[in-house]
């Protein structure tokens, strides 16, 4: 056998293996419905029955929860106005962001609350560790009925929040780490901070919450976070739609849908056909004869 | 670098394979964000990080703000710092350590509003009410005592378990528990402040006693019961060691409502006061003397309480709820209004969590339609029936959980199960509610590809469905038919049906590419099989010497040139030529090739490949010799035929 053909048999082996291995490893993206990891939001997809959001054409009646969960794409200028349409018209978006896009969501719609974008850490009242700080100050409100603890993780705070929107703040122990070291340093601000507002717009309402991590599957389960998820999904009819196209995919993510498009093409019958006629044209040529291409030269 | 035909199909593949596989491993490498901030982190695999550093501050500044009087601040950190992150096994010392830091906060705050209260109290000569508060905060100092040892040897507890001074402790916990212990000892010094304060306001409460003239003030009601809503007499005296003191304010409150009388030559005052609508056994009258002006300087104030239990009529509420209720459907609530007192119109409220489903007036039985919001989400609601009060009449209220649900609606489908792709079919199914009531429906059928929706009336519904073409041969595929029912008191139905798919024109291909494919595979095995016997040289090729002919040649050329030798033998005889000496092979064909027609071709291709072992720059291959021998032997089995 000669060295190319070794090489074809090999690398098509090897490409076969990779698609089948593509398409069976599961999504490990960040902040996917699709994804049962630790960092998946599964979980919450199970808990609410939450479906992902096709497109934001589909922001036309106002009876769902809109879920942006780390919006880390920019977001056209007709998304933007798509969704302040969807929200004035009494739609609820929750907003959950902590270093992505999303004071570019919040001044595309008009509103003063920022994400701070330092990471909040609380060295005392903490699950695990100071990253992952424990909410204990919260507001009386049906959106936080029977939550009394919530779990960050990796969070960052919320700033410019009007009076009275604040739903839940960090401890008076809590920081904002804004030179990354992780520690307090003399200038750095101190808490309480607060870490879930609700602004209302048009008959609608912004829910914004300054960690997406809450939701994901290593997290929703800790202290009251479900609660907090479901008392937010019940707003419009306990429905509730995800938009995951402002996620940046990973490598997986992206040869996963290039497969996916790959075999949606090759199941078109013209495709199929060639696909077919490729592979019996190309066997016979690797079967001629080696005596018949020898009496042909 | 010239590529043999042979080879080409396999080296583009092989291109193509690498740059495939190239791109492709990528996506199987695990998701890196290397530059890009951490977003998060698992939390099942987090090590807990304690820092008991922190704590200890935290509860120094505790501490230190108890020392400075400063209460309002405490309830709120000692709610946070018992939420600290701790291990199991100090959890209990350290919840027991906010227990007692609460419980001193608690009688220290106490006691020094009560001194507060008291010293106020003195300023306005109300020495009986002082006196009180000022046993009251006696005891809450003792208790502050107390607990403040307790809090000492609480600390002990806590630098047994943190080792906190041992000499290899972390110098930083160190120095925090000794700066704990050192503010903790401060509460002494706060408890010494608040019981000279004590002190202090005692005396001033002693002097006041002796300087001031004590007063009696008598409170006379109506005996017996009074109603709500009616004014009654209130009167009585004010004295000051035996003599009555005229015209002074005496201050009247009756369940939050406040009136005010003079007193007379005598000292007696009355007036009359409304009982306020409050629908409670009893409330509380109070006449109270606080000296003004002058008086502050002569006299000691005087207060006085009588309860007056109050009459009213009871309402209560008798009534027939529902099991649940639907969103937009409407039930009937019925119920009645019971009362002491004769039937009177009441009016009514009924509401479900925050929304007012009906106002209506009823006087005793009642029976309200009442429909509950169509858009409201299905969980369970308080459903509040309330009776206003009415004069003498109580109003009365009553909560009952219920469940705000829909109501099923049961699918029945009928779906192939083996269906001939690309093709149309029917998808037939039926819905109904539970009491048969006729509905009006929209159907979804939902294909893994697409999705087709109808409006539905009667129960059944008939879709003609299209299943397209399909790369699978046959596969199992599924449906989603989905009934959204127009009336929001029935819930949506959904039932998945999975059925098998036949593909005749693709299972065609396929075994079509599968005959094709093994075919092939055959053909090249039988050829390898051949190409392997004709490779075995030394027993197909055996050596043949050609030195008789007077050529030196060794290997496959002899055999080549042997081969020739045998043929041009058959050919010389069958012919009749002569081979002189310096004929050259070309030319012996030339010569004789055309007398033998059925040997013409294959004696010329065998005279070539003679004439290339013999003269060819490379050396024959097994091919050429396969080659040669086969035109040989055609030559030897054909000369029997040829006519001389």
């Amino acid at each position: 056998m000669s060295l190319a053909k070794y090489v074809a048999i090999l690398a098509s082996g090897l490409v076969v293996v990779l698609a089948l291995l593509v398409e069976v490893l599961p999504v490990d993206a960040d902040f996917m419905v699709a994804n049962p990891s630790w960092n998946g939001l599964s979980g919450l997809a199970r808990a609410t029955e939450a479906s992902p959001l096709a497109s934001f054409a589909e922001l036309t009646a106002p009876d769902f929860t809109l879920l942006l969960c780390l919006p880390e794409t920019n977001y056209s200028p007709a998304e933007l106005s798509a969704l302040e349409g969807f929200v004035r018209q009494g739609g609820s978006v929750l907003l959950a962001d902590d270093f992505g896009c999303g004071n570019e969501v919040l001044a595309g719609l008009g509103l003063t609350t920022r994400f701070a974008g330092a990471l909040l850490l609380d060295p005392l009242i903490c699950y695990k560790d100071r990253a992952l700080p424990k909410i204990s100050r919260i507001e009386a409100d049906p959106l936080t009925a029977g939550v009394t603890s919530l779990v960050l993780n990796h969070a960052t705070v919320l700033t410019n929040v009007p009076t009275g929107a604040v739903l839940a703040e960090s401890s008076s122990f809590s920081f904002l780490d804004q030179n990354g070291n992780g520690s307090l340093d003399g200038r750095e601000p101190e808490g309480p901070f607060p870490v879930l507002a609700r602004e209302e717009l048009g008959g609608g309402e912004v829910i914004i919450l300054s960690d997406p991590s809450l939701l994901i599957n290593g997290t929703i389960s800790l202290m009251d976070n479900l609660r907090l998820v479901n008392n937010i999904a019940g707003l419009r009819g306990g429905k509730l739609a995800l938009d995951e196209s402002h996620l940046r995919p990973t490598s997986l993510t992206e040869s996963k849908g290039d497969l996916g498009r790959l075999l949606a093409m090759l199941r078109q019958p013209f495709a199929t056909a060639v696909l077919l006629l490729a592979a019996l044209a190309f066997v016979a040529l690797l079967a001629r004869p080696a005596a018949r291409r020898q009496r042909k030269e | 670098m010239k590529m043999h035909p042979v080879d080409r199909p396999a080296k583009w593949l092989a291109l193509l394979g690498t740059i495939t596989l190239l791109a492709s491993l990528p996506g199987c490498l695990p998701n890196s964000q290397t530059g890009v901030r951490m977003l998060h982190e698992n939390v099942a695999r987090a090590h807990s990080q304690y820092n008991y550093i922190d704590l200890l501050s935290s509860y120094g500044s505790f501490f230190s703000l108890i020392a400075q009087g400063s209460y309002q601040d405490l309830p709120g950190l000692l709610a946070e710092l018992s939420q600290a992150n701790l291990p199991l096994e100090l959890r209990e010392l350290f919840d027991r350590y906010n227990t007692l830091s609460r419980q001193l906060a608690d009688a220290l705050s106490m006691a020094d509003a009560r001194l507060n209260d008291a010293a106020g109290m003195i300023a306005e000569n109300r020495l009986v009410e002082a006196a009180a508060l000022l046993d009251q905060a006696e005891a809450r100092l003792n208790d502050a005592s107390l607990t403040a040892q307790d809090i000492t040897a609480a600390n002990e507890s806590i630098e047994d378990r943190l080792n906190a001074t041992a000499p290899e402790a972390n110098p930083a916990l160190r120095s925090a528990y000794y700066s704990l212990v050192d503010l903790s000892e401060h509460i002494g010094g706060e408890i010494l402040r608040l019981q000279a304060l004590r002190q202090s306001i005692l005396a001033e409460h002693q002097t006041a006693a002796v300087l001031l003239t004590p007063t009696a003030l008598e409170l006379i009601v109506p005996p017996g019961t009074v109603s709500v809503g009616e004014r009654i007499s209130v009167a009585g005296r004010l004295m000051a060691e035996g003599r009555p003191l005229a015209q002074k304010t005496i201050a009247l409150s009756l369940g939050g409502q406040s009136g005010a009388a003079v007193t007379d030559a005598d000292g007696y005052y009355q007036t009359t006061l409304p009982v306020p609508y409050q629908y409670v056994p009893s409330l509380t009258l109070q006449a109270r003397y606080n000296p003004q002006g002058w008086d502050l300087d002569t006299y000691q104030a005087a207060a006085s309480s009588k309860t007056l239990p109050l009459y009213y009529y009871r309402t209560s509420l008798e009534l027939s709820l529902p099991p649940e209720l639907h969103p937009g459907l409407a039930f009937t609530l019925q119920g009645r209004i019971v009362s002491d007192g004769p039937a009177l119109p009441r009016q009514l409220t009924v509401s479900l969590g925050n929304t007012v489903l009906a106002r209506s007036s009823a006087s005793a039985s009642f029976s309200l339609d009442v429909t509950p919001p169509a858009n409201l989400v299905p969980a369970s609601y308080p459903l509040s029936i309330g009776v206003a009060p009415d004069g003498l009449y109580a109003g009365a209220s009553a909560t009952s959980p219920i469940l705000l649900a829909q109501i099923p609606l049961t699918l029945r489908t009928d779906v192939p199960g083996l269906v001939v792709a690309p093709g149309a079919y029917h998808v037939r199914g039926a819905f109904a509610a539970p009491d048969g009531s006729a509905l009006m429906s929209r159907v979804k059928v939902t294909l893994p590809d697409g999705t087709d929706m109808t409006t539905a009336t009667g129960g059944a519904f008939d879709f003609k469905v299209r299943i397209p073409f399909d790369l699978a041969a046959l596969g199992r595929r599924a449906l989603v038919i989905t009934v959204q029912p127009a009336e929001s008191w029935y819930a949506p139905a959904s039932v998945e049906v999975p059925f098998y798919i036949f593909n005749p024109w693709d299972t065609g291909l396929v075994l079509l590419s599968v005959l094709t494919l093994t075919g092939l595979g055959l053909r090249a095995g039988k050829r390898r099989a051949s190409d392997g016997r004709t490779d075995q040289t030394p027993t197909v090729f055996p050596p043949r010497s050609t030195a008789e002919a007077g050529y030196t040649l060794g290997g496959l050329a002899a055999f080549i040139v042997c081969c020739y030798l045998e043929a041009r033998k058959v050919v010389q005889i069958k012919t009749g030529t002569e081979l002189a000496p310096a004929t050259t092979l070309r030319e012996f064909l030339a010569r004789c090739g055309d007398l033998l027609p059925l040997v013409r071709k294959a004696f010329g291709e065998l005279t070539a490949l003679a004439e290339a072992a013999l003269y060819g720059r490379e050396k024959p291959g097994s091919a050429s010799a396969s080659q040669a021998n086969e035109y040989s032997r055609a030559i030897l089995e054909r000369h029997l035929h040829e006519p001389r």
